[in-house]
C-alpha cells in the first residue's frame, strides 16, 4: 500500500496520535469483566423461530433457558410492530441482544459485559452458520409454508458443529478482525505445495485450500474472484471437528457471502494428522473427482519430503511471541492484520499466561477493536488500556491492524519501541507470514 | 511432458506388482460399492470404523454429509476392494443418498435393536432401494447394538440376579451423556421379527455390535459371498470411460501399491 515508509510512533507522536490510555468506562464495564468470578459468568445465545419454538441454545440450563425463551418472546412479541425492532436490554447484570434475520430471532445474553456490538457481531456469524448449513432460500420456504415447524428436526446432528463455533468465537480473535489466519512458513514450501495443487486440477474445482488448525497454508482460487473471509472461517471452522478425521468427507455447504440461495459441495479430508484439504466444487457428482485430484496431490507432496514438512510446520500451530524480533520479554501476545492481503497472525501466548488471561485478553483486543474502529474518533490510532494482569495495546494504520498483550510493568515507551521491532520483523518475514503468491487458474 | 509424467503410473502398477507374489498374475481386487443407510444414531458409522480401523468411539459425532472410506479384504483367493460410502442419517440429507446408492453393489441398512422406530426407517429405505437402486443390489438388513441387550438376555436366560452393577467395567458413564445411558435399554425389535421380514424380503441378516465387534466382520463377508464377483469383475473391466468412478480403481490401486517405490525428485513438467 501507499503508506509513507514510517509508520513508528516517531510520526505518530509528533502530530497528535499519541498513544491514548482507556479508561474503564470506555471499554464499558471492565469493572466487571475483571472480577474473579468472570470465569463462571456465561453467555448464552438463543435461536427460536419467530412463531417463538426454540432451534437452538448453548450452555442450556433448562431453569433458565426456559426464562429466557419466554422473555425472549414476550420481547419480541410486543415490539414487533414497531418499525424500529428492540436490539437490546440490559436485565438485571445481563445485557441481552437481540438480531432477527428472515424468521430467526437470535439472542445472545452475557453477563460479564460484552458490548452490544460484540454479541450482535457474534450473533449475525452465527446466523450465518445455520444458514451454511441450510440455505437462506431452505429456511424462507419452510418457514413460509409452516410457520411453527421445528427446525431442530432438520439441524439434527449439527448442534456439536455450532457449539464449537460458538465456543471459537470466544477464544479466537480471528473472526472479529475478519481476514484468514495463515500458518507461518518458509516461503519455498508454502510455494511447493501451491505448486501440487496446480498439477492436476479437476474439472469443476472452484477451491482448493491446504488449512491446519483453521490457518490457511496455501489456496488455489479462481483468477477474478474469491470467496468472503466469513465463509472461509465458517468452514475452517467446520473442518475442526473430529468427525472428519478418518476417511473423506463430502457435504454440501452454503457459503452465504457468497451464495446464500443454494450450495456447493465441499469434499474434506485430513491428508497428514494436522493439515487438511478442502476442495470446493460446483458439480454434486465430482466426489471422485475430487478423491482421485487429492490423491495425485499427496503422491505429489510425499515425493520429497514436503508433506512431511507440511505436518511439521502445522505441528508448530503459531510463532511464540519471542520469536518475532523482539527476544524474550515483556511481549505476552500479539496478532498483526495485514489489510491489503486480507490475512493475520497471531502468536502463541507467553507460557506465563493462563487460560483464563489469554480469554481475557482476546475479549480486551475485540473490545478495543471495536472502540477503534467504531468512528468518531478522528485521529486516534493507538490505545491500549491497562489492567492488573496486563497492559493491551491495539494500533491501527491505513495498511495494518496490531494488537499486543504485555506484561503489566511494561510502560508505554516500551510497549511502542517493541511494537516498532515487531513491526521491522514482519516487514522482513512477509513472505513467510503471509499467503502472497497463491495459485490462481 | 505431462504425458510421460502420467507414465509414472505405469512404474506404480511396476510396484504393485512386486508387492505380490511373483509372476502369479497378482489378481487385481475387485471393487465393490457399498453404501451405509439407516436412521441417524443407529451405528452406520460406527460399525464402518470397526471394520476399517477395529475401533470403536462412545461419542461419535453425527455425521456430515457422507463419508468415504476404503478396505482391502481377501476372501478366498479373491481380493476385494470395498468402497464405503458412510451416509449421514440426519434427514436434511436423505435426498442426497441416491447419488450413493444408484452405483452401489450392495448396502448394509441399519438399526438400532433397542430402538422400534428405526427398523421402520430401515424399511423404507429398502423400499426406497429396491425401487431405485441396481436391480441386482445386495442388501443386508443389520441390527446394531447388540451389546446393550447381550447381558440382559443372558441373565434372564441364566435366571440370574438383577445386578446392574455387573457391567459396570464396559464403559465410561461420564462421557455417555449424549447416547442414551447404558443402563435401562431395552431390545425393541426381537430377533425373530426382523429375520422374517429379512427373508420374506430376501436380504442379508445379522445382529451386530461395533462396540464389541460382533458380527461386523461376519456382514461384510456375508455381502461378499453373496455377490457375483466374477459378474462384477468384467463389469469394472467393462466401465466406459465416461462414467463417474471409472477411473478411480486404477488410482486407488496403484497409488497404494506404489507409495514405497515412488522416489520421483518432483520433476519440472516444462
Ligand atoms: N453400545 C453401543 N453403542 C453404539 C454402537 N454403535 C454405535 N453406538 C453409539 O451410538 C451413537 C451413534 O453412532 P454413530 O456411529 O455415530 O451412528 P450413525 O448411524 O453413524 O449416525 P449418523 O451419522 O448421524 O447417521 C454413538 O454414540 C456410538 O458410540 C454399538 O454397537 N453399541
Ligand atoms: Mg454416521
Amino acid at each position: 500500500m501507499e503508506q509513507p515508509e514510517h509508520q513508528g510512533i516517531a510520526t505518530t507522536s509528533n502530530t497528535s496520535r499519541a498513544a491514548r490510555k482507556l479508561s474503564e468506562h470506555e471499554l464499558e464495564h471492565l469493572e466487571d469483566f475483571h472480577s474473579p468470578e468472570w470465569r463462571q459468568h456465561s453467555r448464552h445465545f438463543l435461536v427460536l423461530s419467530s412463531a417463538g419454538k426454540p432451534i437452538y441454545s448453548r450452555y442450556g440450563d433448562e431453569a433458565q433457558l426456559s426464562t429466557l425463551m419466554s422473555a425472549t418472546q414476550a420481547i419480541i412479541s410486543t415490539f414487533a410492530d414497531m418499525s424500529d425492532p428492540v436490539r437490546s436490554i440490559s436485565i438485571g447484570k445481563h445485557t441481552v441482544v437481540f438480531y432477527t434475520n428472515g424468521p430467526l430471532y437470535l439472542l445472545a445474553a452475557s453477563d460479564r459485559g460484552d458490548p452490544d456490538d460484540l454479541l450482535r457481531g457474534e450473533l449475525q456469524l452465527l446466523y450465518s452458520q445455520i444458514v451454511s448449513i441450510l440455505t437462506a432460500a431452505q429456511l424462507t420456504k419452510i418457514f413460509e409454508q409452516r410457520s411453527n415447524f421445528d427446525l431442530r428436526q432438520l439441524l439434527g446432528g449439527t448442534q456439536g458443529i455450532i457449539d464449537q463455533f460458538i465456543d471459537q468465537l470466544d477464544t479466537d480473535f480471528t473472526f472479529a478482525l475478519g481476514s484468514l489466519d495463515t500458518l507461518w512458513m518458509r516461503y519455498r514450501l508454502r510455494e511447493r505445495i501451491g505448486k501440487a495443487l496446480l498439477v492436476a486440477r479437476p474439472k469443476g474445482l472452484l477451491y482448493a485450500m491446504v488449512v491446519a488448525d483453521m490457518k490457511l497454508v496455501t489456496l488455489l482460487r479462481p483468477r477474478k474472484h474469491s470467496l468472503h473471509p466469513a465463509d472461509l472461517h465458517l468452514l475452517f471452522s467446520m473442518a475442526t471437528s473430529n468427525v472428519f478425521m478418518t476417511g473423506e468427507h463430502w457435504t454440501p455447504v452454503c457459503f452465504p457471502r457468497f451464495n446464500d440461495q443454494g450450495f456447493l459441495h465441499v469434499y474434506i479430508k485430513y491428508i497428514t494428522s494436522n493439515v487438511v484439504l478442502l476442495l470446493i466444487s460446483a458439480d454434486r457428482d465430482s466426489f471422485f473427482a475430487m478423491n482421485k485430484y487429492c490423491e495425485q496431490i499427496c503422491k505429489d507432496l510425499a515425493s520429497d519430503d514436503s508433506l512431511q514438512r507440511l505436518d511439521d510446520a502445522a505441528a508448530q500451530r503459531a510463532l511464540r511471541p519471542y520469536e518475532l524480533g523482539v527476544g524474550p520479554g515483556m511481549l505476552l501476545q500479539l496478532y498483526y492484520k495485514h489489510k491489503t492481503l486480507v490475512q493475520h497472525f497471531g502468536t502463541r501466548f507467553a507460557d506465563s499466561v493462563d487460560e483464563a488471561q489469554q480469554l481475557r485478553i482476546i475479549n480486551t483486543y475485540k473490545r478495543l477493536r471495536i472502540y477503534m474502529t467504531k468512528g468518531g474518533q478522528g485521529p486516534l490510532r493507538i490505545v491500549y488500556y491497562k489492567s492488573a494482569a496486563n497492559t493491551v495495546l491495539a494500533w491501527q494504520s491505513s495498511s495494518f491492524e496490531l494488537f499486543a498483550a504485555f506484561a503489566p510493568k511494561a510502560d508505554v515507551k516500551s510497549m511502542i519501541r517493541t511494537v516498532n521491532m515487531v513491526l521491522e520483523w514482519i516487514k522482513s518475514e512477509e513472505d513467510h507470514l503471509f499467503v502472497i503468491n497463491a495459485p490462481s487458474y | 511432458m505431462s504425458q510421460q509424467n502420467s507414465s509414472g503410473n505405469r512404474d506404480g502398477s511396476a510396484g504393485a506388482a512386486n508387492t505380490g507374489p511373483p509372476h502369479s498374475a497378482p489378481a487385481k481386487p475387485i471393487q465393490i460399492k457399498v453404501v451405509l443407510l439407516g436412521d441417524a444414531a443407529v451405528g452406520k458409522s460406527s460399525l464402518v470404523l470397526r471394520f476399517v480401523n477395529d475401533e470403536f468411539q462412545e461419542n461419535k459425532e453425527p455425521t456430515i454429509g457422507a463419508a468415504f472410506l476404503t478396505q482391502k479384504v481377501r476372501l478366498d483367493d479373491t481380493v476385494l476392494k470395498l468402497d464405503l460410502w458412510d451416509t449421514a442419517g440426519q434427514e436434511r440429507f436423505h435426498s442426497l443418498a441416491p447419488m450413493y446408492y444408484r452405483n452401489a453393489q450392495a448396502a448394509v441398512v441399519v438399526y438400532d435393536i433397542t430402538r422400534a422406530q428405526s427398523l421402520d426407517r430401515a424399511k423404507s429405505w429398502i423400499k426406497e432401494l429396491q425401487r431405485q437402486a441396481k436391480p441386482n443390489i445386495v442388501i443386508a438388513l443389520v441390527g446394531n447394538k447388540l451389546d446393550l441387550v447381550a447381558d440382559q438376555e443372558n441373565e434372564e436366560a441364566e435366571d440370574a440376579d438383577a445386578d446392574a452393577d455387573a457391567d459396570a467395567d464396559a464403559d465410561a458413564d461420564t462421557d455417555a451423556e449424549h447416547t442414551t445411558a447404558t443402563e435401562g435399554k431395552e431390545r425393541q425389535v426381537q430377533t425373530s421379527t426382523a429375520r422374517a421380514y429379512a427373508e420374506e424380503s430376501g436380504l442379508l441378516f445379522l445382529e451386530t455390535s461395533a462396540k464389541t465387534g460382533e458380527g461386523v466382520v461376519e456382514t461384510f463377508t456375508e455381502i461378499a459371498k453373496k455377490l457375483d464377483l466374477n459378474q462384477i469383475a468384467s463389469n469394472n473391466q467393462a466401465a466406459r470411460p465416461g462414467q463417474l468412478n471409472s477411473g478411480s480403481a486404477n488410482v486407488n490401486f496403484l497409488s497404494e501399491g506404489s507409495q514405497s517405490e515412488q522416489r520421483n525428485t518432483d520433476g519440472c513438467a516444462c
